[in-house]
């Protein structure tokens, strides 16, 4: 019997896609995936999730229901650590739970605790994975080891060139990259001419150094990478503005908006909240005003 | 230099009884009220959590108040409190309420070298030896531990007495003075006395009173005002109640019953098997231990927005199904619309009454 393995896009799968599909082809297992975030897909969400969570998490939640009964296994990742001391969103460590009990399907799931902080763990934790589709460890270990390399060798972000003004998108992947969650941003932002760079295309180490003056090593990696990316971008010149793409009730958001905005003094900045509400006119008109805001202050 | 810190339900009265005795200057902000929240809302971002407003609001008060120096405890956790430090003082600074700031972080992050340096720190200019220190601090544990008995005591008790609003006094009483004793040695001789004041309220054993749980997030738990007095409000009430997380728990897990609480993180519960950060492990297992323990029901508590708690919010919804617990999930915000949280009390206390009754007499 062929086993499906049922891949929700939502999350940090906009993040590590390639990976994750490498990973479960080189195992030659066959899956299903649903990708591309509708209106519908995000009604199942709204009604399956707990009303408190944020935007993404109420999509991710309506590919989990997408794919219930149309595969034998699903994927959830439950990623509990990045780099050494550094976290994501509690949410992301119960997500299984959550997308466990929201759609009522409590049996093969595919959730172990992913640590990526220690390379030892993280490859138990797939070859479990392969265990558990029946899978060779020798053949697991090979398509891990591929996954990564294409992982690392992709191009990751976006960084406009060419455009009148350049601003800084800042934000989580999930939101960045969800053209349905996001309205089509980027091309909209693209329209009034404003080209856009994401935290992946500034060095790790640029990065880190911007976050050396603080009393608090922070700890999110959300938060340090979009902290120091707009920092250093707006520091050293190469954009005329920052716009940050947030969830609405987005606990991390909620604290590098505020640092960043402090420590960017008087420069552009446009937070836009998104919800399940769908009011594409509201960001529309703000997206205008930032842009004729961007022009006046290139003429005077 | 005068100390100062943000509130934390009762570590006040802790706090300052400490400072006495080691004769180091502290202001204690004045305690929380919608002014407090109000001031602390106009200059926090609007998608924090509460008990961040409350702290902004606590801290710029203590800063009109002649403080130049605060401190406060850090996490390496994943909830957003480990942040509150660097944001607190972001803030702060933008709008000209300058101070010093000492974060007592967590050891994993910087070392107990760092940790015992920056203790130090607050205790400048000393005229007390470190010994004196060890002994004030191992006392105020005690005292602590003693409030929390007390509290324990009444909300064990409340429901069962002729009146309950008896033992509400009595607490307010006990605190009070606790708070205004000159040393810490005064503070324990009134709370023995308050300890035997408590066993002589009259108490009706005929009563069959509801008893339910207490759970959720730490700040909501331990700040009165956070919770828009809740505690008070079940004394009246004539309802038993439960709760774990205290400021004494919280001591315990974090610094004395460190390898204790590293087994209680590994221990699987079925339900939500790891530690995800905040309490929310901890709050799901409650809600199973009530069940156990023959509670009547649970209610959640949490600041709207808080991460840890939405997971097990969304994990309780369903289980409390499946072991067949009532749950209530009560989440705080800056809007103070009492009536409304407590509508939702009442018909939750009614509903288990109701409940209990047709349990009992077989209808």
């Amino acid at each position: 019997m062929e086993i499906k393995v049922g891949i929700p896009g939502g999350l940090l799968y906009y993040r590590y896609d390639t990976f994750i599909n490498t990973f479960f082809d080189e195992l030659e297992i066959d899956t299903v995936y649903s990708l591309e975030t509708t209106k519908k897909i995000l009604d199942m969400g709204v009604n399956c999730c707990v009303n408190e969570a944020c935007l993404p998490m109420k999509i991710f939640h309506g590919h989990a229901l997408n794919l219930k009964n149309q595969c034998d296994f699903l994927f959830i990742p439950r990623i509990m650590r990045c780099e050494k001391n550094e976290f994501i969103c509690p949410k992301f460590c119960g997500l299984p739970e959550m997308v466990m009990s929201g759609i009522k399907r409590y049996d093969n799931v595919i959730s172990y605790p992913i640590k990526m902080n220690r390379p030892y763990d993280l490859i138990n934790h797939f070859i479990k994975i392969g265990k558990s589709l029946n899978v060779k460890e020798y053949k697991t270990i090979s398509a891990f080891q591929k996954a990564v390399k294409k992982h690392n060798e992709k191009k990751k972000g976006i960084h406009d060139i060419g455009y009148k003004h350049n601003v800084f998108l800042g934000g989580h992947p999930y939101n960045i990259y969800d053209s349905y969650a996001n309205m089509n941003l980027i091309d909209k932002l693209h329209s009034y001419g404003i080209g856009v760079i994401t935290e992946e295309c500034v060095d790790y180490k640029d990065k880190e150094e911007e976050t050396k003056g603080f009393i608090k090593k922070p700890y999110w990696v959300f938060f340090k990478n979009n902290y120091g990316a707009g920092k250093y971008l707006a520091d050293h010149g190469q954009i005329d503005g920052i716009v940050y793409i947030s969830s609405f009730s987005c606990g991390i958001d909620s604290i590098s908006v505020e640092i960043l905005k402090n420590n960017v003094d008087h420069f552009p900045f446009l937070v836009i909240k998104v919800d399940e509400h769908t009011g594409e006119a509201g960001i529309d008109t703000r997206i205008e005003a930032f842009a004729d805001m961007l022009e006046r202050r290139r003429l005077h | 230099m005068k100390i100062t810190f943000p509130h934390f339900g009762d570590a006040y009265i802790a706090i300052s009884l400490v400072c006495k005795e080691m004769d180091v200057e502290c202001v204690v902000p004045p305690l929380n009220n919608i002014a407090t929240l109000e001031r602390g809302t106009k200059y926090s971002p609007e998608d924090i959590c509460l008990p961040f407003k409350v702290m902004v609001g606590n801290l710029m008060n203590s800063i009109d108040n002649g403080a130049d120096t605060v401190a406060m405890v850090s996490s390496d956790g994943q909830c957003r409190l480990g942040e509150y430090g660097e944001l607190l003082k972001s803030i702060l600074d933008k709008n000209g309420y300058h101070a010093r700031w000492i974060l007592l972080d967590a050891v994993g992050d910087i070392g107990i070298k760092e940790l015992l340096k920056r203790g130090e720190s607050i205790w400048e200019g000393r005229k007390k030896s470190g010994l004196e220190l060890l002994k004030a601090l191992k006392d105020i544990y005690k005292v602590i531990k003693s409030i929390e008995h007390l509290e324990e005591k009444v909300h064990e008790l409340c429901g069962y007495a002729v009146n309950p609003s008896d033992f509400k006094r009595i607490l307010y009483d006990c605190k009070s003075k606790v708070f205004n004793s000159k040393s810490i040695a005064e503070a324990n001789t009134v709370l023995e006395n308050y300890h035997k004041k408590i066993n002589k309220i009259p108490l009706n054993r005929e009563k069959n009173p509801v008893k339910v749980v207490l759970t959720g997030e730490i700040y909501s738990l331990i700040e009165p005002f956070a919770n828009q007095y809740l505690e008070d409000k079940l004394i009246d009430m004539g309802v038993c109640f439960s709760k774990k997380i205290t400021i004494g728990w919280w001591l315990d897990t974090t610094i004395t019953g460190h390898f204790k609480r590293m087994r209680e993180i590994k221990r699987k519960n079925g339900y939500l098997n790891y530690a995800i950060g905040g309490y929310a492990k901890d709050t799901v297992e409650e809600v199973i231990e009530a069940k156990t323990k023959d509670y009547d029901g649970v209610i959640q508590l949490l600041p709207l927005g808080c991460m840890p708690e939405i997971v097990a919010k969304s994990i309780i919804s369903e289980m409390s199904k499946e072991i067949g617990m009532k749950v209530l999930t009560i989440v705080f915000d800056e809007m103070n619309g009492e009536a409304g949280y407590m509508t939702r009390i009442e018909a939750f206390i009614d509903m288990l009454q109701r409940r209990k009754q047709y349990v009992l007499y077989g209808h």
